[in-house]
């Protein structure tokens, strides 16, 4: 298994195109933050089923980050069950998803200015 | 669009790639663009979206995520009759067991990785040479009935029923009994005459007489549709 962060999934689907790794890092970039962003609006307005379609598509944007600690908290806001509590957990969940988020887009930007 | 064909026209398996995620479609595009032996005709972000390209271009080949907001994956296959093979892709393996109940020619985990992309798509390739060798343009089949081979048109074939190792193929009063999968006649059978309507029954379309919530009648029998496959079958018929 991948180290968190590693970006190895990428570069071994990229075999030696650097220019679908840039693709992918321009895609993560632009993604992450609206995706995190659109999860907490849906948590504003206490809306969980939006939320976890949200999290569902932002495990999308981050596969190739090989942050395994990321995609658990999103696979978990995707499988919570509806209930008197559930947006409160979720919520509770935010600060460590937003600190995975930064740490995976840190990567992302070193990458970028790694390969140029 | 760049397409990848290399040189291989005869050869080539059209496709397409649903999937309502940016980054999930590039890799995908990626993997198919690396394959000699397959050409992309479009990227679409939702089913919808994709339904006039598959209903005009046909292509051979869907590449699929499961997981869409306007409608799932496995949704989508539900409402077509005569689907194009089909590679599903999530992030999810719980759906694995309801995916091949419709046929999939193979189920792909994200993060997509080549070597399994390409296994896929090579299952699906080989899937696409054999159809184009085996299936019959012609009217008759031949079966097995103990030691001798009966001759059979396809157009007196009612129902056929899946029976744990063999099926039963019903034509008019007459019933036999074949070593076989339900998956193997079926392939054998053109899919415009012939329809799954249940996982242990295929009937012939136009012996349809009535279709009553979850019965079809045909000739003296009453034959189940299974919830899933109900809306394929009525799309299937030619209805006023």
């Amino acid at each position: 298994m991948a180290e968190n962060n590693s970006l190895k999934h990428l570069y071994a689907l990229a075999e030696d195109d650097m220019e679908f790794v840039k693709e992918i890092l321009d895609l993560m970039s632009k993604n992450i933050p609206i995706d995190v962003k659109s999860i907490e609006d849906a948590l504003a307005a206490n809306d969980l089923n939006q939320a976890k379609r949200d999290s569902h598509r932002m495990k999308s944007s981050i596969q190739y980050g090989d942050c395994i600690e990321l995609s658990d908290l999103l696979s978990a806001i995707e499988n919570k069950k509806e209930s008197d509590t559930a947006i409160a957990q979720v919520k509770e969940m935010m600060p460590e998803l937003k600190e995975l988020s930064d740490k995976l887009m840190e990567t992302i930007r070193a990458e970028k200015k790694k390969i140029g | 669009m760049e397409n990848a064909t290399f040189g291989y026209e005869t050869s080539t398996m059209n496709c397409i790639i649903i999937d309502d995620n940016e980054v999930a479609r590039a890799a995908v595009k990626h993997c198919v663009e690396k394959t000699p032996f397959l050409t992309l005709t479009g990227v679409y972000t939702n089913p919808i979206e994709a339904l006039e390209a598959i209903k005009n271009d046909k292509p051979d080949l869907l590449l699929l995520d499961v997981e869409m907001p306007e409608m799932s994956g496995i949704d989508f296959i539900k409402t077509f009759h005569d689907i194009p093979q089909v590679i599903l892709i999530t992030s999810k393996k719980e759906y694995a067991a309801e995916a091949f109940d419709f046929n999939v020619t193979d189920y792909i985990l994200k993060p997509v990785e080549y070597p399994r992309f390409l296994k896929a798509v090579t299952k699906a390739k080989e899937m696409q040479e054999s159809l184009k060798k085996e299936t019959p343009e012609s009217s008759e089949i031949f079966i097995k009935v103990t030691n001798k081979f009966v001759h059979l048109n396809l157009k007196d074939i009612l129902v056929v029923e899946a029976l744990a190792d063999y099926v039963n193929i019903y034509v008019d009063k007459q019933r036999y009994t074949v070593l076989s999968t339900m998956k193997a006649i079926e392939d054998k059978l053109p899919k415009k005459d012939f329809i799954r309507v249940h996982r242990s029954y295929i009937v012939r379309i136009d012996k349809i007489k009535e279709i009553d919530d979850q019965v079809i009648s045909i000739a003296d029998q009453h034959i189940p549709i299974s919830r899933n496959m109900k809306e394929s079958v009525m799309n299937a018929l030619n209805k006023l």
